[in-house]
């Protein structure tokens, strides 16, 4: 790629990411939407929403759930990290192919699913009290709602605990050993508090998850009327009669407030993350920690989590997808059929909404992946200056939540002349999943660009290549791999996709998220089932080809 | 085949200077070593000349052919210099062939396909690797990738071939022989090479011109011969071959020696200084040059042996000398606990 080419490209990133919250934030300080005629500047909008008093409780009641889930997830991830990747708990092979796939189901099927599962007439709860005569959990309390948030977020804080531990070599905690520590003091002088950069790390992600969490609050915060901030912008469509879109801008602008700093931290704390890995001793062959019959005990604990967080609203969502009707002494084999999936064909929005998504996780996420690509491409040929800003640009969409972006995203393609054809096809749907990804796909694509050395790019210059045949002759070949195990995970992100597209559906550009949040305040909870098992099933393929892709590449 | 000249490069990283007004000169035809301790900026000059470095300041000439100028904001790509580059891990691409490896530099030049076929071959059979046209690095020895390496760089006939440490990948035994197989094979298609080593047997057995380099500066240019035999600094002297070591004062100097005294003894050098009268000074002595004896003589200082290894080919010992250690070599062993180590005056230099 020639110099020319990659300013543009960066330049049309800081574009495309500069306008839409450019258009927020001049938003926020108009009188009224900015398509009306006689638009005025005014603080209008921050006035109404900082005297809101509900605007207040949504804001402490995502604190609080912020906060509870964080020291929910962090601890338990950190230690499940620990039993995982240094103790001979049964069975860990099987269980860690398992642990993470709450992070491949939108919360929001979770949330349906703990609704039909666990809910007051929910099937576990019914099961339960048949059994034991009461029900000893209510679905709806906010203590629920955060211990639910927690354990379905222990995954993030396992991920980077566990590589953390992965990265930290056995020699320097058998140092520690020969030095006279007992294996729980080497765990606590040494192994803790060198992966404890990641841990902070961790926590801050998940606080941050936390405070914009939109689909689990929407679903179960609903009926108590717990509001948090994502959910109070989704009321706030239409409070004042009209489109209230200066009120909506007000309040992104408070969230960006405090994402952004947020994103900026997590950014920080990487880096010094990474400092204790460079240290890192020797990985060589870790000899497990011995536990004896305790192993049993954290094998069974694993169990449980696992079922709580994945088996009762999985289980739960596709078991009442193939019932015609589930209560209080509703036999099941009785109301079995399959009628809710064959309604789905009868509605054309629901089956459009099925190719739709297809459509944006196949060819959509290949351009997703394509433009991410040059962008990687055009970042790799610039100096440090360039990398630099673009580094920064690509914090703004990270800060930003999806239902965000995707407001964003709809009032640019209402605001822009040329672009108000496109808004109701998926076009603009397309553009906001794409930014709400890239920091995630690009950070893909630069890694599996990382892996190959200057070297081999250098040689072919030297040979006489320009430095667009460059990347066509070696780079892109050689990231091939990569790039393709790239595009299935964009596939698995834009299938399980559903605040992004919210505030974009229109007939004609609905894909399954966002008509799964419609149909669901709709309350047609049998559509909802069934469309929410199809989603799983779409995620279920992406994740089949990602571990066929993964297996032919080790082999 | 062509001269290359390099005037007082200059290139930083942030506060870190590499390169410091570097200036060369070579030959046609010459094989050029340059020699230098990790840092110096040797790998930093050659990927300058080779265009993956951008210079702050100075001018890079192919014979008559400006690629690089500071001044005039010259700074050809390094696809428009036409130079042939060995890197030191050698950068075979993996997805492609030997053939292909070999021939994509002359397929960028638009040359017929036939035309590509027979220069390929002639260059691979040259190097003798014609028989591994069809498999991927990945199934080639270290020795023959390197092959693969030079063939690719070779192919297209540039001007000048640039090495970076080509030889430091193979292992010690492969290393001796590539040695002298890659300066015949570039002494007999007639090339200008400049390669860069950190190894000063390898650079006097490669180069007809060896370039000395510490922090950036040039220290000393010339052949294998100049630079171990006749030393122009401290620094020169003591980074080739293996030496003893002196500090003394400057006690007298006469015509172009000087007198040194260590200890108790007095010994002349060769004055390599502008150093006066009652200066502390440096003599520095190569191994092979100092023998033992038994009563002293001119030029010699007692010893008393500290300790001794058999080596194989040779015996070792080190013996003290009022406070330095001193170092003989010998085929046969030597019987004396104390004796005399002498040497003759112009084999060794005062710094």
């Amino acid at each position: 790629m020639s110099k020319t080419v990659s300013t543009m490209v960066i330049a049309l990133l800081a574009l495309a990411i500069l306008y839409p919250i450019g258009l927020v934030v001049y938003q926020s300080f108009l009188d009224n939407p900015f398509f009306q005629p006689n638009v005025q500047w005014s603080t209008f909008g921050y006035e109404f929403v900082f005297s809101d008093p509900d605007f207040w409780t949504a804001v402490w009641n995502s604190v609080q759930i912020a906060v509870g889930m964080t020291l929910i997830a962090v601890p338990v991830g950190g230690l499940l990290a620990f039993v995982m990747t240094r103790t001979d708990v049964p069975f860990r092979r099987l269980v860690e192919g398992f642990i993470l796939t709450p992070l491949f189901i939108s919360p929001m099927i979770l949330a349906f699913g703990y609704v039909v599962s666990a809910g007051p007439v929910g099937i576990f709860s019914v099961w339960f009290e048949s059994i034991f005569g009461f029900v000893p959990w209510y679905l709806y309390s906010k203590t629920t709602f955060i211990v639910i948030a927690g354990l379905t977020h222990v995954p993030h804080a396992y991920i980077y605990a566990s590589a953390a531990l992965q990265n930290l070599g056995s020699d320097v905690e058998e140092a520690a050993r020969i030095s006279g520590a007992g294996p729980a003091r080497v765990a606590l002088t040494v192994s803790l508090p060198m992966i404890l950069p990641s841990l902070l790390f961790a926590a801050v992600l998940i606080f941050f998850m936390g405070f914009e969490m939109f689909g689990l609050a929407l679903i179960l915060g609903d009926p108590e009327g717990i509001t948090v901030i994502a959910t109070y912008l989704y009321k706030l469509t239409n409070i004042l009669g009209t489109p209230s879109y200066q009120l909506m801008a007000a309040v992104v602008v408070f969230m960006l407030a405090v994402t952004l700093p947020l994103v900026w931290i997590q950014r920080k704390m990487l880096r010094s993350a990474n400092k204790y890995i460079s240290v890192k001793g020797k990985a060589a062959a870790q000899r497990p920690l011995k536990l004896g019959p305790w192993r049993w005990v954290a094998f069974a604990l694993i169990l449980l989590w696992m079922f709580v967080t994945v088996i009762v609203p999985v289980a739960g969502l596709i078991l009442r997808s193939v019932l015609s009707t589930w209560g209080q002494g509703v036999s099941i084999f009785e109301v079995m059929t399959l009628d809710h999936f064959r309604q789905l064909f009868q509605f054309p929005q629901i089956t459009r909404s099925m190719v739709n998504t297809l459509l944006m996780a196949t060819l959509g996420g290949a351009a997703a992946v394509a433009v991410y690509t040059l962008l990687a491409l055009a970042v790799g040929r610039k100096t440090e200056g360039a990398a630099k800003f673009v580094d920064y640009i690509v914090m703004l969409p990270r800060a930003m939540p999806g239902l965000i972006a995707g407001l964003a995203i709809f009032w640019v393609f209402l605001f822009t002349p040329i672009l108000g054809d496109m808004r109701q096809t998926l076009v603009s749907v397309w553009t906001a999943y794409t930014l709400v990804w890239l920091a995630y796909g690009l950070r893909l694509i630069t890694t599996s660009f990382m892996q190959i050395s200057p070297d081999l790019q250098e040689a072919a210059r030297v040979a006489g290549a320009s430095a667009g045949r460059v990347s066509r002759d070696i780079t892109l070949p050689l990231a091939r791999a990569g790039i393709i195990g790239s595009w299935l995970l964009i596939f698995i992100a834009f299938t399980r996709e559903y605040s992004t597209g919210v505030y974009l559906l229109s007939p004609g550009s609905e894909t399954i998220g966002a008509l799964l949040v419609s149909l669901w305040a709709g309350g047609n909870i049998n559509a909802v089932t069934a469309l929410a098992t199809v989603n799983l099933g779409f995620i279920i393929v992406g994740l089949a080809m990602l571990w066929k892709f993964g297996d032919r590449r080790n082999g | 085949m062509a001269k290359l000249s390099v005037s007082n490069l200059r290139l930083a990283y942030g506060d870190n200077e590499i390169l410091k007004g570097l200036s060369l000169e070579t030959r046609e035809g010459d094989v050029v070593a340059l020699l230098g301790q990790s840092g110096c900026g040797k790998t930093t000059l050659l990927r300058s000349i080779a265009g993956l470095e951008t210079p702050s300041a100075g001018k890079i000439q192919v014979g008559d052919k400006v690629i690089f100028d500071a001044d005039h904001k010259i700074a050809l790509a390094p696809e428009k210099r036409g130079l042939g580059l060995v890197f030191q891990s050698y950068a075979l691409w993996p997805h492609r062939t030997v053939f292909e490896n070999v021939a994509y530099g002359i397929r960028l030049k638009k040359v017929l396909a036939e035309e590509v076929k027979s220069r390929v071959r002639a260059a691979m059979e040259g190097i003798g690797i014609a028989h591994l046209g069809d498999r991927h690095p990945h199934q080639l020895s270290g020795g023959q990738q390197q092959r693969v390496a030079l063939a690719r760089a070779m192919v297209y006939d540039p001007p000048i071939i640039l090495l970076d440490e080509p030889l430091s990948n193979l292992d010690a035994k492969l290393r001796e022989e590539a040695r002298i197989w890659i300066r015949s094979l570039i002494k007999q298609t007639g090339r200008t090479a400049v390669f860069v080593t950190h190894d000063q047997e390898e650079a006097m057995a490669v180069a007809d011109q060896v370039v000395l380099l510490d922090q950036g500066r040039m220290i000393q240019s010339g052949t294998p011969e100049e630079l171990y035999g006749n030393p122009n600094s401290l620094f020169a002297a003591t980074f080739m071959g293996s030496n003893n070591q002196f500090e003394g004062k400057l006690i007298e100097v006469r015509g172009d020696r000087t007198m040194v005294q260590v200890g108790d003894s007095r010994i002349w050098a060769l004055n390599k200084s502008d150093k006066t009268v009652g200066e502390t000074t440096t003599v520095v002595s190569r191994v092979e040059v100092a023998e033992t004896s038994e009563t002293p003589g001119e030029n010699s200082l007692s010893a008393t042996l500290l300790t001794k290894s058999y080596l194989g080919s040779r015996w070792e010992y080190i013996y003290d000398c009022s406070g330095h250690q001193v170092r003989v070599t010998s085929r046969k062993p030597l019987p004396h606990q104390s004796c005399f180590i002498t040497w003759p005056a112009d084999g060794a230099w005062a710094f």
